[in-house]
């Protein structure tokens, strides 16, 4: 399966913009803003945020990069800004887990992400919406790798890369990931009992 | 020994269910409605989340330039803060508990002087890595100059022209009841009466703020303070971009012409900026009278040169240069020798070795060395908060611990101590202490911490069991932040709970 990959291309004049935008200037963070938007938008929702906080995260993830600006110390912007996205869900996925354990301690079933309705018939929206509950419950690192191998079709050297370990590391996290994502796919009836990785 | 492992298959490549199942998820696409949108809210909270994301460091900064400033002040003589760069028709300037006098080009302007022009007269005024034009009919005193540049304009305009502001530094012009503050642009203020002022943006972004509300503009833009809502097209005269030497983008009027249109007398004008000035320009300023009066107030001396003996000043200034090796090196022969400003140069090192050199463990070793050897230091209470971070993001949550109950106990009346509670709540709520989070979340009542502190509280309480605390807490929680970040969530788990 080949798949376009997400990020922007590496350029040296990012940093120049990110140098302006450290400096105030907003046409400097519109410009990386347009040059990263599509990237960071689709990252989030592979790395399984559902469609109704997509926005949300996507705007939280630009605002971290532009708040911390300071701390960007020169080369990819792209992977730099990938590690914020990675860190954004994360906490996104967190601060669900913690709003469904409200749910069921008040004796409600946790909710669905986007539960089926008349766009979700179609069977890519429904194995869209499988997948990213299975990704929400797994660990942050092994589910970065999982998406990125897997969903965003990345090399085992784009994805060391971008996540910053060794490539043998790369390995062992999918390793893990894919027996996690079976695991939590079975237990959560979002997988066949049989299937396997 | 293993060779290099060989990349698996990917799982979609290969057969079964969850082949089939990955296939099927399709590539997302990106939402070029919702990035405009998405765009929109942050283009208006950009500056505000810059100020919170930068924290500690821009704190720690301010003080250290401030520090630095006081000592260079105190070793040398008075600063040349401004100088009148030109003046045209009548300028009038008055010096601190003076008369207003005709000021001419050259004049060297200390602080607290009040500058005046008439329906003719135009000024631009240098100021430290700014320029400002004074157009006509406007009244502006130079209130405090330098680092924290202030300007309070009574009446008429200016345009300014303002090189990013450092760390620590600001650059504010007040009208009477609205204030401009700025970051590196440029701009103008014009205030026909109190209480209907104009901010045009040409370049960079500008925060207004007053009774009515904060606004930022920015380039392209122009504000009114009677249609706050309402934003308009930038309308710096052109002529008045190119008189600071700015770009101008719509054909002006030739600059020429518009001088010659100012009657007589046009003292004198300076080049401020010959190596940018086009042709027009130049044959602008070769027809202006040529000899100078005397300047009307005596010259400041030139800029006082830091000692190069001083090894604090000079190690500051390997690091504005980059040099972050070198200038880590002259910081820690002070920090060794214990001399003066050894406990400023320790936080510096700790800073730099953070930002610059990514050497966590080093900053909090010498942040930790800071704590140990000037407790009670003016720093005292940053390099605490700093260490505190250093340690969460580590992580070092045992010593980051240890570090928040010490900060409590030694500053517990501290503005800061909400945050601290909130965070040391945090850590033991994320342990599943909930019972010790609780006092944490209840004492966490500060600026900016009030909604995740109510908001985990009443997590905690469910947690515990206590159901109608949690349901008070929560709707408490909606009574104060109908808006909060947490607002939907706790909508839907008191749906869930009827």
């Amino acid at each position: 399966m080949t798949r376009p990959q997400d990020a922007a291309p590496d350029d040296p004049r990012e940093e120049e913009l990110a140098r302006r935008a450290r400096q105030g200037d907003p046409a400097a963070c519109h410009a990386l803003y347009e040059r990263h938007f599509p990237a960071v938008w689709r990252l989030a929702r592979r790395l399984g945020t559902p469609p109704m906080e997509l926005e949300d995260v996507t705007q939280e993830v630009f605002a971290a990069a532009f708040g911390k600006l300071d701390r960007f110390g020169g080369g990819s912007f792209a992977h730099w800004i990938h590690r914020i996205c990675a860190n954004v869900v994360t906490d996104h996925h967190r601060r669900r887990r913690v709003r469904e354990g409200f749910r069921r301690l008040f004796g409600a079933e946790p909710e669905l992400e986007g539960a089926p309705g008349p766009e979700s018939v179609a069977a890519a929206h429904e194995a869209e919406r499988r997948v990213a509950q299975i990704l929400a419950r797994m660990r942050p690192r092994q589910r970065e790798v999982f998406a990125l191998f897997e969903l965003a079709g990345l090399s085992g050297e784009e994805i060391a890369v971008r996540v910053g370990c060794p490539l043998g590391t790369v390995w062992t996290r999918l390793h893990h990931a894919r027996r996690a994502f079976v695991r939590i796919g079975r237990k959560r009836g979002l997988l066949d009992p049989e299937a396997g990785a | 020994m293993s060779g290099p492992r060989e990349a698996p298959r990917r799982l979609a490549e290969g057969g079964g269910s969850i082949a089939a199942l990955l296939r099927r998820v399709p590539e997302p696409p990106a939402d070029e409605v919702a990035g405009e949108r998405i765009w929109r809210r942050l283009l208006r909270s950009l500056p505000a989340r810059r100020r919170l994301a930068m924290g500690w460091l821009v704190q720690a900064a301010g003080l250290a330039s401030l520090a630095a400033v006081l000592f260079w002040w105190s070793r040398s003589a008075p600063l040349p803060l401004a100088r009148l760069e030109l003046a045209s028709g009548s300028v009038l300037a008055a010096a601190p508990r003076r008369e207003y006098r005709a000021a001419h080009a050259g004049a060297a302007l200390a602080e607290a002087t009040r500058l005046r022009t008439d329906a003719q007269g135009r000024a631009i005024i240098g100021l430290a890595r700014a320029r400002v034009l004074v157009t006509p009919s406007t009244e502006v005193a130079l209130e405090s100059l330098g680092a924290a540049t202030f300007l309070r304009l009574s009446a008429g305009g200016l345009v300014a022209e303002v090189a990013p502001r450092r760390g620590g530094e600001s650059f504010v012009v007040q009208t009477t009841r609205w204030r401009v503050a700025v970051k590196g642009t440029v701009f103008e203020v014009r205030e026909k009466t109190p209480d209907d002022v104009t901010v045009s943006v040409g370049r960079g972004l500008v925060e207004v703020s007053g009774e009515g509300g904060v606004f930022e503009v920015a380039a392209g833009k122009s504000w009114r303070s009677i249609e706050p809502a309402r934003f308009g097209d930038d309308d710096i005269a052109p002529a008045d971009r190119a008189l600071l030497g700015e770009e101008v983008r719509v054909e002006p009027p030739p600059p020429a012409a518009r001088l010659e249109s100012v009657p007589a007398p046009a003292p004198a004008v300076r080049v401020p900026r010959a190596p940018r000035r086009e042709p027009e320009r130049l044959a602008m300023l070769e027809r202006a009278p040529p000899p100078s009066p005397p300047p009307s107030f005596p010259p400041v001396p030139a800029p006082p040169v830091v000692p190069a003996a001083d090894p604090y000043p000079r190690a500051l200034a390997l690091a504005r240069a980059g040099k972050a090796r070198e200038a880590a090196d002259a910081l820690a022969v002070i920090v060794a020798a214990r001399g003066p400003h050894a406990d400023l140069a320790l936080y510096d090192l700790a800073r730099l070795r953070r930002r610059e050199l990514g050497d966590s463990p080093g900053a909090i070793r010498a942040l930790l060395q800071y704590e140990r050897d000037y407790p009670g230091g003016p720093l005292s209470q940053e390099v605490e908060l700093s260490a505190i971070e250093l340690l969460l993001s580590a992580p070092d949550l045992p010593r980051a611990r240890a570090q928040m109950d010490r900060f409590l106990a030694r500053h517990p009346e501290s503005e800061r101590a909400p945050e601290v509670h909130l965070l040391r709540g945090n850590l033991l709520r994320g342990s599943g202490r909930c019972k010790e989070a609780l006092p944490d979340y209840r004492q966490a009542q500060g600026d900016g911490t009030d909604d995740d502190a109510l908001y985990f509280r009443a997590y905690c309480e469910q947690q515990l069991g206590r159901t109608a605390d949690a349901a008070r807490s929560l709707h408490d929680y909606l009574a104060r932040f109908p808006r909060g970040r947490h607002a939907a969530e706790v909508h839907a788990a008191l749906r869930a709970g009827r």
